[in-house]
């Protein structure tokens, strides 16, 4: 007996040994996520199409962000938490887009936005949306473009082209920046604070101040320069794929930056550039929803429309395909869906004054049902609703892209840059830089395209008649407000840079017939900033 | 000489002889309540000879005459009984939890209460089984001193998070208590859901230094002991206990405005308001935040008439008329109204003349003829569900083996619909003394639990969405019936003969024209029924030690377990009804969770005189393993069928809040040493040091992978004191106790702490999608690596007393404690503009301070009537020490804001990062509620004012010119308003009191739960009931009577106006944007349990062959009294913000049980 409780006893502690003191055990690497000491291996590997493989990745992830979901908040399907999302509210923040048909729909998404209500102080949550959805921008062209040593460049031109996307993101999300937080630079943003500049990411370096307007409009314009460089370097020019950065987004983005800084000259050479390669604007069967049905049971098929189908639109130069575009956008926008532009009575209807503009030949009027749509059956539940008068057709499809069920209704693709607004940039600048005429030469490119068929005259910027007695640079701010109709919060923006305030109370069918000056449409810096970081100051 | 020999070896003989006469007592050991107790110790007092009670609580020993009998037993008084000349001795013992001779379960051993110097307290098996509880978690709150529980939902099945003293870490998440499962420690979260109550032998609740050191690093929050049942030697007992009842929502409800007469008259009055009063029916929205109350838009008859012409079709305008938010219900029958079409089309209603249904004097027509009533939704959903338990036991032993075995089963399902739980689980405890230096045991329970929570979100907070019955029944506008009417008001049949559900425009009739759909367009019938949310778990434990005892004073324990838990989750969205509608979808998930566990324990004990030394050296390998596998897919064919086969979609839920496939490996190892050595004098003076060295894979880097922790603790019983002998006569037992040790937590520190990670990702296209073949791959840097994290360090001193006087009657303790974690992990807020909005780091210093008070009293104590009260009761404070000076805000007077802090083992709670919540900063209260300040009505327009601190900026811009900066001004216009601290969410004081009678055959129990302070913010409230002017959602009845206007200035809300416009409520301004109209007193007094038993006469007993027959009627969550109705602050100990709306309530039960022995 004794002999066995001896060998048990070994035998206890023999498995006490093995158990103890073995701290490789505790030596334990992530088991399902990539990290960053295997990346390091593979750049030390010398393996050049490995090494590709991860800086493509990374670089892959730059033009996504023209097209993010989640980058702002912790949810997707919100108006907040898209990039398309924060565009319909500041569309709705300006004159020509209605929301909805009547007062009592203060529930509805973007009630606060229309209504006018505060968007802009530092602890508004419809605030701070913007500031982090830039500094997600921002943060994530950091972190990649560390990377990008200029002995890694030297070695391999290719990596050229990913650093480029990296520097164009970077500017996106500062101009987007000054967009929002500075008075426009034409307006007296000029001499004010821009943006505090940061080109790297390490959360632990030290804060820092708010640089000049002037500075963070170098500092974009440095950025873009190079990534046009950097392109051209890398043999990347005007690529047909509309989902890449490319020499058209990063021109498009220099025009949009220029004519915001009133570098006239840049901006016409940049939309030249651009225009070279896409000389082709849409038809007036391209352009926006048509019914191909009955008027009580109404069929918009997006397959034939450019706003939902980049296939049919050849002014794309940014644009995601269906599958990856984020549908957003659709969603609050189309009067037929089944989301917040539709079926909870959330329509977009364009403000009867600047219907009333477009010209009776101009076949982008019927991108607006002048009458009431009426009953219309939405088909996931069954429910009716009455779609009223102004309600936009532009967005409309009653179908799915690609699909027959009328229940899934919404897929479409994405745009956010195209030629027509290029065309619009380069005639302000004209119209600022060079002469009306030259001006008044580009937009009748545009009206000629826009022109109804039959229509007995082509469409010029003599013969439009709401143009009448207007100045080149009116009628380019005419012809944006008509074109750009709901795209981009193109309007507030421009608004904003233009001087013009909102003015609701002519309106016969604005539902909340109020006003709006342009000094309030400069956002606080948000509270986060303000606390945590000491060196920032807030906007007048 | 020789006389004195003879003497002596007469006197020699005498003691051989009465050695000798030794003789076999028996007995039976019953509590309180005549209920036998298995396991009891029985010790011969002086010899060391013992025994233990069998499961019928009989007994036997051999002792001399005149022996003096020691009866012990976990959670109960002991007893010294002289065995005299009796054979048989019934002996019956007195449930105290703090009773100075109570034997505690500590870690990895036991001790005396009595010698012990840390602070423990002991929950019995019978204070736990008595409670109608799916988890015994539940079973805790008010039982244990300084104990907080919360659940976001009363979801039944699923656990409870638990917190004792205080948060000791810097957020919740890293605050839990440790859960130890008869020794080995559990980090799965419903692992306490997963035992059946009725197994459990005891729950020891360690709590300072001295008693969780040697847990180290995972001490320092406090520790959970659980130890199930096992056998006792003596005659197999098998025992029955069985309860059936129902399950019910008590009375916690909001009270809502129901009755459609006070719905349509305060709706009369905001339209009214707003026609009158409104700037284009409501207030300004131009900035100047103003009314037109001083120059009315019209006459007081005017607007009357108007209001009750167009209650109906006023939608904000005076001259364009349509459907409003009352939806055309009409819920009455109004002789002589005439109904004039306002507007065809969808949105058609109608203006009423001849007769209103609400007279231009604001109230209800008298003539009007009620065709059914509002709130139909909570009558229907709102169930009382049966529910049964039943638990099998058998157990026994002889000397060398015992064993315990139990099989039970549990049916619990909740009062909502679509809410079910279920377990079956099965136990078997074996041990084994093989020689005199061998024993071996084996502990194994399986348990299946199946769980169906409503179908609403991953998470458990079932939030604002369409499958939350909640939402309806609390949330929609009370007037719209669950099934359709008709021109009379009577329900509307199906074909089939149902009733048919009003599930869409149009459904029921309205003389007005189109009536609104429901909240949302679904029959929620259908969808409460087709909708499925089921966990099905298979949890497997396993445990098996043998210990060797060898050199007489030394034993070797080796333990080794493997605990599995296995969850297959299924969720399905119906294609009848609901988000996916016409599409159905489905998704499933395997998770398997493993936990092994080893442990080399070397006790030593020695005695010798009036010392004794008790030592333990242990080592211990911990490994966690968690695998998960997740699947989704859409689009079926056959409704209702869920079978892979009947799904096509791939990569596609189509708005199912399923999981796209994928799955994940976690794992995480733990290896420690530690040691303990307990020193006591002559029962008086008790030493005690412990320590432990833990290694830990979650640190990356060796240099901060280990760490030591340590306590030490001493005791002195003063009434063992010869100077105390004068007081013998009352004071039976005093002691004096203090201990002090760093104790370390892990819980804030990731899985992988140290490595940067990568998310490889792809793009798709429609056309690609559905292959899967990525169109291209992205690759992105996570989040910044803070490479220097460590273990967090919880200096904790605890100083306490306990005291027995007059005749045991009186037992209790008081506790004082000091835990300060100097180097708590940290979340410190950091400008967005530095690339992300937290920086973690081991730079928090927060301490907690508390006292603990926990008195027991047996109030009347003789053979007929027993009654027993228990009383226990904590305060503490959760206390900001030191933060880095960077996170000290100049704006903020050098304090900081933080966000939500929703705690993930509560399950649930908003997750909304960025959402302003709590003013913190050094000396101050951690969870220091940051809100807007409601400043009652402007008398001048009827809106809400909001405080407002007035700064240079307000002077360099004209406004308050006339007060001094930094004065508290009040304003409409809420874009100016500012947050200011709301004082601390933490209660003052929680507690329990227990009470407990026995009179002859009747046993009565009551416990009682109760929180004094403490502050809770209604998101519901907030955000729905307070919004008066949302006529078509539910409202609070407190509006009623109660909302300004120019002849009623003294209310509390401000004017109603028709519409939501979103401030002039008062209670927000904003999405997040809560001011404190809505934030309640947290004090609560729950009545958690009520028990009525009777114990049928042996001789009725005796009739059934039973040892003993008892029948009882229990009560559970019987009533809630709180500041304000449908709030319980249990749901949060930190302010509920992050419980949100739409809340699952809690349920009660009501039920009747058998307990009998054989």
């Amino acid at each position: 007996m004794k002999n066995i409780k001896t060998y048990l006893l070994s035998v206890a502690t023999l498995i006490m040994l093995c158990f103890a003191a073995c701290s490789k055990r505790l030596d334990i690497t992530p088991p399902n996520n990539i990290t960053d000491q295997q990346i390091a291996d593979i750049l030390a590997s010398g393996d050049t199409s490995k090494i590709r493989l991860v800086f493509r990745g990374m670089a892959n992830n730059m033009p996504l962000l023209f097209n993010n979901a989640g980058g702002t908040g912790s949810g997707v399907a919100d108006m907040y938490y898209t990039n398309q999302g924060l565009d319909v509210n500041r569309s709705l923040e300006g004159n020509d887009m209605i929301l909805g048909d009547q007062e009592g729909l203060n529930t509805l998404w973007g009630a606060v936005e229309y209504q006018l209500g505060d968007f802009i102080s530092p602890a508004s949550g419809k605030n701070v949306t913007y500031w982090n959805y830039a500094w997600f921008c921002i943060t994530a062209a950091n972190q990649m473009l560390e990377y990008f040593t200029d002995e890694l460049l030297a070695a391999d031109p290719l990596l050229k082209d990913f650093k480029a996307r990296g520097l164009v993101i970077r500017a996106y999300g500062y101009n987007y920046l000054m967009e929002n937080y500075q008075d426009a630079y034409l307006q007296g943003g000029n001499s004010k604070l821009g943006i505090m500049l940061y080109d790297n990411f390490d959360p632990m370096q030290p804060n820092k101040p708010r640089a000049t307007a002037e500075e963070t409009y170098t500092f974009i314009k440095n950025d873009l320069n190079t990534a046009l460089t950097l392109l051209g370097e890398a043999g990347i020019g005007y690529t047909a794929n509309t989902a890449d950065i490319d020499l058209g987004v990063v021109n498009f983005l220099l025009a949009r930056v220029s004519v915001w800084t009133g570098d006239w000259p840049t901006a016409i050479t940049a939309c030249n550039g651009i225009l070279d390669n896409y000389s082709t604007l849409m038809s007036q069967e391209q352009y926006g929803g048509k019914n191909t049905s009955t008027t009580a049971v109404p069929e918009y098929l997006p397959e034939t429309n450019g706003f939902l189908n980049n296939a049919q639109n050849p002014e794309v130069i940014l644009g995601f395909p269906l599958g990856q575009a984020n549908t957003h956008f659709t969603t609050y926008m189309n009067c037929f869906g089944e989301g917040n532009g539709g079926v909870s009575r959330a329509y977009k209807r364009i403000d009867n004054r600047l219907f009333e503009k477009i010209d009776a030949d101009d076949y982008r009027r019927d991108c607006f049902s002048e009458t009431a749509l009426g009953n219309y059956s939405y088909p996931a539940a069954g429910t009716v609703a009455f779609i009223p008068s102004y309600t936009n057709v532009k967005y409309a499809a009653t179908h799915p892209l690609g699909g027959t069920d009328k229940k899934q209704v919404g897929a479409s693709t994405a745009f956010y840059m195209r030629a027509s607004e290029v065309l619009l940039m380069k005639a302000e600048a004209e119209a600022k830089g060079v002469s009306e005429d030259a001006a008044k030469t580009t937009l009748n490119k545009l009206l000629a395209a826009r022109t109804r068929t039959g229509a007995t005259t082509t469409l010029t910027c003599d013969n439009y008649t709401a143009m009448a007695g207007m100045s080149a640079l009116e009628m380019v701010q005419l012809q944006t407000r008509i074109e750009l109709w709901g795209e981009g919060g193109r309007e507030f923006y421009n608004n904003k840079r233009w001087n013009i305030p909102v003015d609701r109370t002519s309106s016969a069918n604005h539902v909340t017939k109020t006003t709006y000056p342009v000094s309030s449409m400069t956002l606080k810096i948000p509270e986060n900033e303000m606390l945590y970081n000491p060196l920032a100051q807030q906007n007048d | 000489m020789k006389r004195k020999l003879l003497l002596m070896l007469s006197f020699c003989l005498c003691v051989c002889v009465s050695a000798i006469a030794q003789k076999q007592v028996s007995g039976r050991v019953t509590d309180g309540s005549g209920e036998p107790l298995a396991g009891v110790t029985v010790t011969v007092k002086g010899t060391g000879a013992s025994t233990s009670t069998a499961q019928d609580g009989t007994f036997q020993i051999t002792v001399a005459e005149r022996s003096v009998l020691v009866f012990s037993y976990v959670g109960f008084s002991t007893r010294e009984v002289t065995t005299g000349n009796q054979a048989n001795i019934s002996v019956q013992l007195s449930e105290v939890q703090s009773d100075m001779d109570t034997l505690l379960v500590i870690g990895y051993g036991t001790a005396r209460k009595k010698d012990y110097t840390g602070s423990v307290t002991a929950v019995n098996s019978k204070m736990i089984s008595t409670q109608a509880n799916s988890t015994v978690t539940r079973a805790l709150e008010g039982v244990v001193p300084g104990i907080q529980v919360s659940s976001i939902d009363g979801q039944p099945g699923l656990d409870m998070g638990i917190r004792l003293r205080g948060a000791g870490s810097a957020s919740q998440n890293s605050s839990n208590a440790l859960i130890v499962i008869d020794g080995v420690p559990t980090e799965y979260p419903n692992a306490l859901a997963s035992i059946n109550p009725k197994d459990i032998a005891s729950i020891s609740v360690l709590k300072d230094a001295a008693s969780t050191a040697v847990y180290g690093s995972r001490g320092a929050n406090g520790v959970l002991l659980v130890t199930t049942k096992k056998g006792t030697k003596g005659r197999t007992n098998i025992s029955l206990d069985t309860r059936m009842g129902y399950n019910y929502l008590g009375n916690l409800r909001f009270d809502l405005i129901r009755d459609a007469k006070d719905i349509y008259e305060h709706a009369w009055l905001a339209i009214y308001n707003s026609a009158r009063y409104g700037v284009n029916g409501s207030s300004s929205t131009d900035g100047r935040f103003t009314t037109n109350v001083q120059t009315p838009n019209m006459s007081h008859e005017d607007a009357a008439n108007f209001a009750s012409a167009h209650l109906f079709d006023y939608t904000g305008s005076n001259t364009n008329f349509a459907r409003n938010l009352l939806g055309n219900w009409m819920l009455y029958d109004v002789p002589g109204a005439i109904y004039t079409p306002s507007k065809i089309g969808s949105d058609s209603s109608a203006t009423m003349s001849g007769a209103f249904l609400v007279n231009p004097d604001g109230k209800l027509n008298p003539n009007a003829r009620l065709l059914y009533g509002a709130g139909s939704y909570e009558d229907y959903f709102f169930e009382r569900m049966f529910r049964q338990e039943h638990t099998l036991t058998a157990s026994g032993g002889s000397d060398k083996v015992d064993y315990f075995a139990s099989i039970g089963m549990l049916e619990d399902p909740s009062y909502i619909r679509g809410s079910k739980f279920k377990r079956y689980n099965v136990r078997s405890n074996v041990n084994a003394q093989l020689t005199d230096w061998l024993k071996i045991g084996a502990n194994m329970g399986y348990s299946f639990r199946n769980t169906q929570s409503p179908a609403t979100r991953f998470g458990r907070n079932p939030g604002t969405v369409q499958q939350n019955a909640f939402r309806w029944a609390n949330g929609q506008n009370q007037l719209i019936p669950l099934f359709a009417r008709d021109q009379q008001g009577n329900i509307i049949k199906n074909p089939d003969g149902t009733n048919r559900v009003h599930d869409n425009v149009g459904v029921s009739y309205s003389p007005l024209g189109i009536t609104s759909g429901p909240l949302y367009t679904t029959d929620l019938i259908k969808l409460l029924d087709n909708d499925i949310d089921n966990r099905e778990s298979h949890d497997l434990n396993l445990k098996g030690y043998a210990t060797i005892n060898f050199l007489k004073e030394l034993s070797f324990t080796a333990n080794i377990s493997y605990d599995r838990f296995s969850e297959n989750r299924l969720r399905y969205g119906t294609s009848q009804t609901g988000v996916v509608k016409d599409i159905g979808a489905l998704g499933r998930t395997y998770m398997n969770t493993g936990v092994f566990n080893t442990q080399q324990l070397l006790n030593w004990n020695k005695n010798f005189g009036v010392h004794a030394i008790t030592a333990l050296a242990g080592h211990e390998y911990y490994e966690w393993n968690s695998d998960l596998l997740n699947y989704n897919s859409a689009n079926l064919l056959v409704d209702d069928f869920l079978g892979y086969g009947n799904f096509v979609a791939r990569y596609n839920s189509s708005g199912a809040p399923f999981s796209a496939p994928g799955g994940s490996i976690d794992k995480t190892a733990m290896e420690s040493y530690f040691g303990r050595v307990a020193y006591n004098y002559d029962d008086k003076y008790f030493l005690e040091g412990s320590a432990r060295r833990d290694g830990s894979s979650k640190f990356r880097y060796e240099e901060n992978r280990w760490g030591t922790f340590w306590s030490i603790g001493a005791g002195w019983r003063l009434s063992g004191e010869k100077f105390m002998e004068g007081t013998s006569n009352w004071l039976n037992d005093l002691k004096l106790r203090a201990s002090y040790g760093v104790i370390g937590n892990q819980s804030g520190i990731g899985n992988y702490s140290g490595y940067q990670i990568w998310s490889y990702g792809a793009v798709y296209t429609t056309t690609n999608n559905g292959t899967g073949t990525p169109a291209s791959f992205t690759l992105s840097q996570g989040g910044f690596v803070n490479k220097s994290l460590t273990w967090e360090n919880t200096h904790t001193f605890d100083a306490g007393i306990d005291f027995s006087i007059w005749n045991r009657r009186i037992n209790g303790s008081i506790d004082y404690y000091d835990k300060n974690t100097v180097n708590s992990v940290f979340a410190q807020p950091i400008a967005r503009s530095l690339g992300q909005t937290s920086l973690v780091l081991n730079s928090a210093t927060v301490k907690n301070r508390g006292i603990e008070v926990e008195l027991n009293i047996d109030v009347i104590r003789n053979q007929n009537f027993r009654w027993n009260i228990g009383l226990n009761g904590t305060h503490y404070r959760t206390i900001l020490m030191k933060v880095p000076e960077s996170v000290k805000s100049a704006a903020l007077g050098g304090k900081f804001t933080a966000d939500i802090d929703g705690w993930g083992i509560a399950n649930g709670g908003a997750t909304s990062g960025g959402q302003i919540m709590y003013l913190r900063g050094e000396g101050m209260d951690y969870y220091n509620l940051y809100l807007y300040k409601y400043a009652g009505v402007d008398q001048t327009t009827g809106l809400p004012l909001f405080h407002h601190t007035v700064t240079e900026a307000d002077h360099t811009n004209g406004r308050f010119t006339g007060d001094k900066i930094g004065a508290i001004v009040s304003t409409t216009n809420y874009t100016l308003a500012d947050r200011y601290s709301m004082g601390s969410a933490i209660p003052k004081w929680i507690g329990g009191f227990t009470t407990s009678l026995q009179y002859k055959n009747f046993d009565f129990m009551a416990i009682l739960a109760y929180q004094i302070g403490g502050k809770f913010l209604s998101v519901e409230y907030a955000n729905h009931l307070y919004r008066s002017g949302n006529i078509g959602n539910a409202l609070s009845k407190e509006l009623l009577g109660n909302t300004w206007t120019p002849e009623n200035t003294g209310a509390k809300f401000p004017m109603t106006f028709y519409g939501d416009t979103y401030y002039t409520g008062g209670s927000t301004h904003g999405s997040w944007q809560y001011s404190d109209m809505a934030l309640f007193d947290a004090s609560y007094l729950n009545i958690k349990n009520i028990t009525l038993g009777y114990n049928f006469s042996s001789r009725i007993a005796d009739k059934i062959r039973a040892k003993n027959l008892r029948v009882y009627a229990s009560a559970d969550n019987i009533a809630m009294f709180t500041s304000h109705s449908g709030i319980d602050p249990r749901m949060s100990l930190v302010g509920g913000m992050e419980v949100g709306a739409a809340v699952y309530l809690p349920m009660s039960t009501m039920s009747v049980g058998l307990n009998v022995n054989f």
